[in-house]
């Protein structure tokens, strides 16, 4: 269900599950999506909410409007409520409908504006927010973005990937991808275009990292200058020259011109 | 990073610039430099060399411009270059030329001063990083590679850099 949600998306639900344990509530509801939406995605709740509502003046109104109940353990399995799936559907509808490959915070926020009797669409609705004036601003928005290396590359490596006989799990970054077997274990390979300004010693410390989240390859496209870099645990950076860049275990081939082509 | 509006290959020999910078196809270019970690390791590395440049008959070199081809003059951090100098400013390719990472060195900006070493027929190119630390060595045919042992060689002459002796 969540493929081709973003790491952001993700987080959103994950918070969600979070809130409605905090709540007590049985289902994760969409007011406890609304507030995974603002805790993750910080920019988008600034750019559509006025400036004097902060997360924890939406949750205090959740917490008037709801009963109070006991806290719910976190290991408890939540499921979402009907009206929280029929948000999430929505949320993939609108991705498809602006031709966005992935479905990202901004899109869960337009299937919540859709559900539209659901407590998160008041919330959202008492506030001036609007499914029109979100629509419209992610319309231009994603004309700007779609032009961006990291999107091309995003877009050219997605095609690529779905083209294989193999399904892969693959999750949209900042400036780039990540690669996984299935959505339940985590990536192997992460893809990204490097930026002009990324300073090396940064690179280096963006590769520990990966590594200790299981990571094995990293694929570094410097798209400006045509090259390409691959960063290991066993043997560091090192330029590739070749054509085909392959992983292992289980195994996945990219031709270069795949990205550069 | 480029700074300020092009000028001549007359006008940048004859103007002398603290610290001194790189020239790029007309553009003068700051270097990142001036911290402990980066001078440390680039004096560690001129005094090994200064130490046998008689045994080895070469002569080493801390910042000295290096005209890379007709539009472009690099400085390395240090460079070495077989038997004397061919002059003030070198024109010949030397045959060693190492750079100590700054924190704030871009990986594009590197990649692009690398790139004119080799194209310059550099023999060998060494690029290292005080924070790791780590080592990368740079040739034609395989391009930017991180070195994973212990003494950095060279072949014809072989010279050699204990990586212990630069890093503490």
């Amino acid at each position: 269900m969540f493929e081709r949600y973003t790491e952001k998306a993700r987080r959103v639900v994950f918070f969600a599950r979070y809130e409605a344990s905090e709540f007590g509530s049985s289902a994760i509801e969409t007011e406890h999506l609304l507030l995974g939406l603002l805790r993750e995605d910080k920019a988008l709740a600034n750019r559509f909410l006025p400036a004097s509502d902060s997360v924890q003046s939406i949750r205090d109104r959740i917490r008037a409007l709801t009963p109070l109940r006991e806290k719910i353990s976190t290991s408890v399995d939540l499921p979402l409520s009907h009206e929280s799936k029929r948000a999430l559907a929505y949320a993939a509808e609108e991705a498809e409908r602006l031709r966005h490959k992935f479905i990202g915070p901004e899109h869960l926020l337009l299937g919540l504006l859709r559900e539209e009797k659901c407590l998160a669409a008041d919330l959202l609705r008492e506030r001036g927010v609007s499914i029109e004036r979100v629509r419209e601003e992610l319309a231009a928005r994603g004309a700007d973005q779609s032009d961006s290396p990291g999107s091309r590359l995003q877009v050219k490596l997605l095609a690529y990937l779905e083209s294989l006989p193999n399904e892969f799990s693959v999750v949209a970054t900042g400036l780039g991808l990540t690669v996984g077997v299935d959505s339940l274990s985590g990536p192997f390979i992460y893809i990204e275009v490097l930026s002009p300004t990324l300073r090396l010693s940064d690179l280096q410390r963006g590769a520990d990292l990966h590594f200790g989240m299981g990571i094995r390859y990293l694929w570094l496209f410097d798209t400006a200058a045509r090259r390409v870099y691959v960063v290991t645990p066993e043997a560091g950076l090192q330029e590739f020259k070749g054509d085909v860049l392959r992983a292992e275990s289980p195994a996945l081939e990219l031709p270069v011109a795949e990205v550069f082509g | 990073m480029p700074t300020g509006t092009l000028i001549s290959v007359e006008t940048y020999l004859a103007t002398s610039y603290r610290p001194d910078c790189d020239y790029v196809d007309g553009r003068i270019e700051e270097r990142n430099l001036g911290e402990w970690d980066h001078s440390k390791l680039q004096a560690a590395i001129t005094a090994y060399f200064y130490q046998r440049r008689k045994l080895w008959n070469i002569s080493v070199a801390p910042e000295q411009r290096v005209q890379v081809s007709p539009t472009r003059f690099r400085i390395p951090d240090v460079c070495v270059v077989l038997g004397e100098p061919d002059g003030q400013i070198f024109r010949q390719p030397p045959f060693i030329c190492i750079e100590s990472l700054s924190k704030d060195d871009r990986m594009s900006e590197m990649q692009r001063r690398i790139d004119d070493y080799l194209t310059m027929c550099v023999a060998y190119v060494w690029v290292l990083d005080p924070d790791g630390p780590r080592v990368y060595v740079a040739t034609p045919s395989a391009g930017l590679q991180e070195f994973k042992g212990d003494v950095l060689r060279t072949e014809n002459p072989a010279l050699e850099l204990p990586l212990s002796e630069v890093f503490e």
